[in-house]
């Protein structure tokens, strides 16, 4: 009899597992239909395609694949490439350069832009103000992200500080005036927006949403050099894509301890979720996995003043020294952090926050070293 | 029988250039953010994501500025403002007909 138990016991734990199964780094999320989870395979599948010269790769290039660069620990994940942008900010207007190249620097070229220019990159604008390190973030729960109603995020801006916390969070906004999300700038109002601009800013394939490769340092390509028919890939083949990222999944936080949960505590007690706002919700999506959904996201996805030391390049309207909230996302998998990676550690990365996350860090470091390392503990654990 | 057939051969005739530069002056929209003003024209910066493109636009005097109710002249559009430009594709070019500076605060 008490063995029966015993087994029940198990078998009901094991259920409880399976109902609450972890998302893993990679997997798509909970609830998507079987035509969805097949779209999600077919679009994977197209993030991981190699494009060569002769598939329209280039003729600049920073990557021969989404996934050659998004793949720690899964497909989707970080890597450990850094780019460089550039742009010119005079007056307090952002310049991005579009007549040089566009602010994204391409740091490859298809062996035929070589024999045509000589050139093993792309040249670096001449009327830049400021250059920018940028390494390659995740894209794991970037369809809810999507999916904020921009109200909510609205919501938490206060560019004047009017509530005097030192904190102020304002949006970015897109070249068309739309409320910006994507990029460490917030530069980018949709992710079907930035899939379709990476796959041209990034391996220079054109689609359907981005007809034109980007000018060579303000020079026309040169004849013959890249004669692949734009667009290079299909809308079929970027939905498919777009469906993959849409429907990477968030992956679950770690299960907290007792350290962890006093750090979690401690998070939001010297002011971390100011900013990094622990639970967005996204708003009514025909994609029941979607809708409506609560997610750890840690980002408010404004912009604010980071100080001077981690100030690099303008983005539309973000300053060199306006930064949109990281979304505290798979941190556990994370061997660098900040936009540029100057960070090894996580308590590096909070040492090097300035502007409106000054308060917060100075009080990180204020408290007692167990208690620190309770805060570290929780950030791991997401 | 042979007059209606030279009839409607001379209606194609004259139909025909008609119908290329209906064509040729297809209606464009861009949106974007003013890059700079020229005199006679601007470059607006328009794009997708992280590619972005110049547009270079004439602006004749028939262009119509405005924003909101408030009638504007070309020349008090600055860089970084975000407008709307209503443009004409002709054989010289895009042409802008109205443009509508917007308030995205």
């Amino acid at each position: 009899m008490r063995r029966a138990v015993v087994c029940s016991a198990v078998a009901a734990l094991g259920l409880a597992a399976a109902c609450h199964k972890a998302i893993r780094p990679g997997d798509p999320l909970r609830g998507l239909t079987r035509e969805q989870r097949d779209r999600f395979a077919r679009g994977k599948a197209v993030f991981e395609r190699t494009f060569k010269p002769e598939t329209g790769l280039g003729p600049l290039f920073n990557s021969t694949s989404c996934g050659e660069c998004h793949e720690n620990p899964k497909t989707g994940g970080r890597g450990d490439e850094v780019e460089v942008h550039a742009t010119a900010f005079r007056a307090r207007v952002c310049d991005p350069l579009v007549q040089e190249g566009g602010f994204v620097i391409q740091e490859h070229t298809t062996p035929a832009l070589k024999q045509a220019l000589g050139i093993d990159q792309e040249p670096f604008p001449p009327s830049a103000t400021a250059r920018a390190m940028r390494t390659t973030v995740t894209v794991f729960a970037r369809g809810l992200l999507d999916l904020v109603p921009e109200a909510d995020i609205l919501a938490y801006a206060d560019p004047d500080d009017r509530d005097h916390d030192g904190i102020s969070g304002r949006p970015n906004r897109s070249l068309d005036g739309r409320l910006g999300r994507f990029g460490r700038k917030a530069f980018v109002p949709t992710l079907a927006e930035f899939n379709a601009g990476a796959f041209v800013a990034e391996m220079g394939i054109t689609n359907p949403a981005e007809p034109t490769e980007e000018n060579i340092g303000g020079q026309p390509i040169p004849p013959g050099v890249d004669p692949v028919p734009d667009p290079e890939i299909e809308q079929a083949a970027l939905d498919l894509t777009d469906d993959f990222v849409r429907f990477l999944g968030r992956p679950s936080p770690a299960r907290l301890g007792r350290k962890g949960r006093r750090g979690r505590k401690l998070f939001a007690e010297i002011g971390c979720a100011a900013c990094h706002v622990p639970t967005l919700r996204t708003g009514p999506s025909p994609i029941h996995a979607l809708d409506r959904r609560e997610f750890p996201a840690y980002t408010d996805l404004l912009l604010h003043d980071m100080g001077p030391d981690l100030a690099d390049i303008c983005l539309g309207r973000a300053t060199p020294s306006e930064f949109r909230t990281e979304p505290l996302i798979d941190l556990r998998h994370a061997k660098n952090f900040l936009h540029d990676g100057r960070a090894s550690t996580l308590e590096e990365a909070i040492a090097a926050h300035g502007g409106e996350g000054s308060a917060a860090r100075d009080r990180f470091k204020a408290v007692k070293a167990d208690e620190r390392k309770a805060l570290i503990a929780f950030l791991e654990s997401l | 029988m042979k007059h209606l057939a030279r009839v409607v051969a001379l209606a194609a005739v004259a139909l025909l250039p008609a119908a290329a530069s209906a064509q040729a002056e297809e209606p464009h929209t861009y949106r974007g953010t003013v890059h700079n003003v020229q005199p006679g024209a601007l470059d607006l910066i328009t794009g997708v994501g992280y590619a972005l493109r110049v547009v270079h636009i004439r602006t004749p005097a028939t262009t119509v500025v405005a924003r909101g109710s408030a009638s504007l002249h070309v020349s008090e559009l600055k860089p970084g403002d975000v407008v709307q430009a209503d443009c004409r594709l002709t054989d010289a070019g895009l042409i802008a007909e109205r443009i509508e500076q917007r308030d995205t605060r």
